[in-house]
């Protein structure tokens, strides 16, 4: 719906055939799509008929090789929230597992270890895209 | 610091396929400019007799309606002055603008008949002698099409090193996260992030020590 709306702003904008337009983001429970860096291209609605109003094709385009890349950071913010499902439900099985260790040194200590690593993996995720963009801003 | 470079003998042969593949891929996209295609209109022997002619000047053969003449420069010059010299009325533009190629005294006379394959070039166009490829590399149109053509390459490549050292991160995290406190799980990851520092620091060296040695900003066009 949002898509659609900057669609018709970008029409009004004078937007002539090849163009790029923004891809409606069909996501899946929350995930972003490995194309959401790209762009689509507007095409006449009626091909043979070049007068006919533009619309977005929809269909990804790669321009050239270093769009490679879009695909990659896409894929690396898919794997982020793959990490923060993960770390919370690691710390639901630590959470279980220190209730059900019934005092035993041995089982809680290794409850807690399970605890304190998700979030620690957590941290280093969340931290590696700052901590990278950071440097590689600095050099260029 | 034994175990880092045993895993860059061990990642070095996936390198190498890569490189193997790009470089596949680039060829046919770069050299097919090197082929001229002169379209012969059907049914007139006077192209298709000088087509083969042609064939004989140069390595060109005739492909239905297409003549392909000349693989290399030096034979694609000689095949042109062979159409010039024949004085047929179709080629008259390009025998002229030929001749001012040649008067213009460029030390190897650069001269392309009709069309060129891609949609994109490496090169700066304004010598006559950018190659045109198939791909978007991202060249910057400056200097030799060769040396345009590589430091883009360079150039995808290191601009790629940082997302892969990130997503890297992030799957050592995942590992991290899900290692349930198992002491030998929890050393793989520590390990898999050591070797993306250790990764860091080489391409961070690298990259110094490429923009020291180039003249010329050729890593920031």
């Amino acid at each position: 719906m949002i898509t659609n709306l900057l669609n018709f702003t970008q029409f009004f904008g004078a937007a002539s055939a090849g163009d790029t337009c923004p891809l409606s983001h069909g996501g899946f429970l929350g995930f972003p799509t490995w194309f959401q860096y790209l762009d689509g291209e507007y095409i006449h609605s009626d091909p043979s008929n070049s007068s006919s109003s533009l619309v977005c094709d929809q269909v990804p385009h790669i321009g050239g090789i270093n769009d490679i890349w879009l695909i990659v950071a896409a894929v690396i913010g898919i794997l982020l929230r793959i990490v923060a499902i993960a770390a919370i439900g690691a710390v639901i099985y630590g959470g279980i597992s220190y209730i059900t260790s019934e005092g035993e040194p041995d089982k809680t200590s290794r409850a807690k270890g399970t605890v304190v690593n998700a979030l620690v993996g957590l941290a280093i995720s969340i931290m590696a895209a700052a901590i990278i963009s950071f440097i590689a801003g600095s050099i260029s | 610091m034994h175990t880092q470079l045993k895993r860059i003998f061990r990642i070095s042969p996936f390198v190498l396929a890569l490189a193997t593949l790009i470089s596949i891929a680039a060829a046919p996209a770069v050299y097919a400019d090197n082929n001229t295609i002169l379209t012969l209109p059907n049914g007139n022997d006077e192209y298709v007799k000088l087509c083969q002619d042609l064939k004989k000047i140069s390595d060109g053969d005739l492909y239905q309606t297409n003549c392909r003449i000349s693989s290399t420069q030096a034979k694609q010059d000689k095949a042109v002055k062979a159409i010039c010299d024949r004085g047929i009325n179709r080629l008259q533009a390009d025998c002229d603008a030929y001749d001012t190629a040649i008067a213009a005294a460029s030390p190897s006379g650069s001269y392309s008949l009709g069309n060129t394959h891609g949609k994109y070039s490496c090169g700066d166009p304004a010598t006559n002698q950018d190659i045109s490829t198939a791909i978007n590399f991202g060249c910057s149109h400056q200097g030799p099409a060769m040396l345009d053509l590589a430091f883009a390459v360079i150039r995808f490549l290191s601009n790629g090193a940082g997302l892969v050292l990130i997503g890297s991160l992030v799957w050592g995290g995942l590992q991290y996260t899900l290692s349930r406190g198992d002491p030998q799980s929890t050393a793989m990851a520590v390990n898999r992030l050591r070797s993306v520092v250790f990764a860091l620091v080489i391409f961070l060296f690298a990259y110094a020590i490429l923009n020291y040695l180039i003249p010329g900003q050729i890593l920031n066009p």
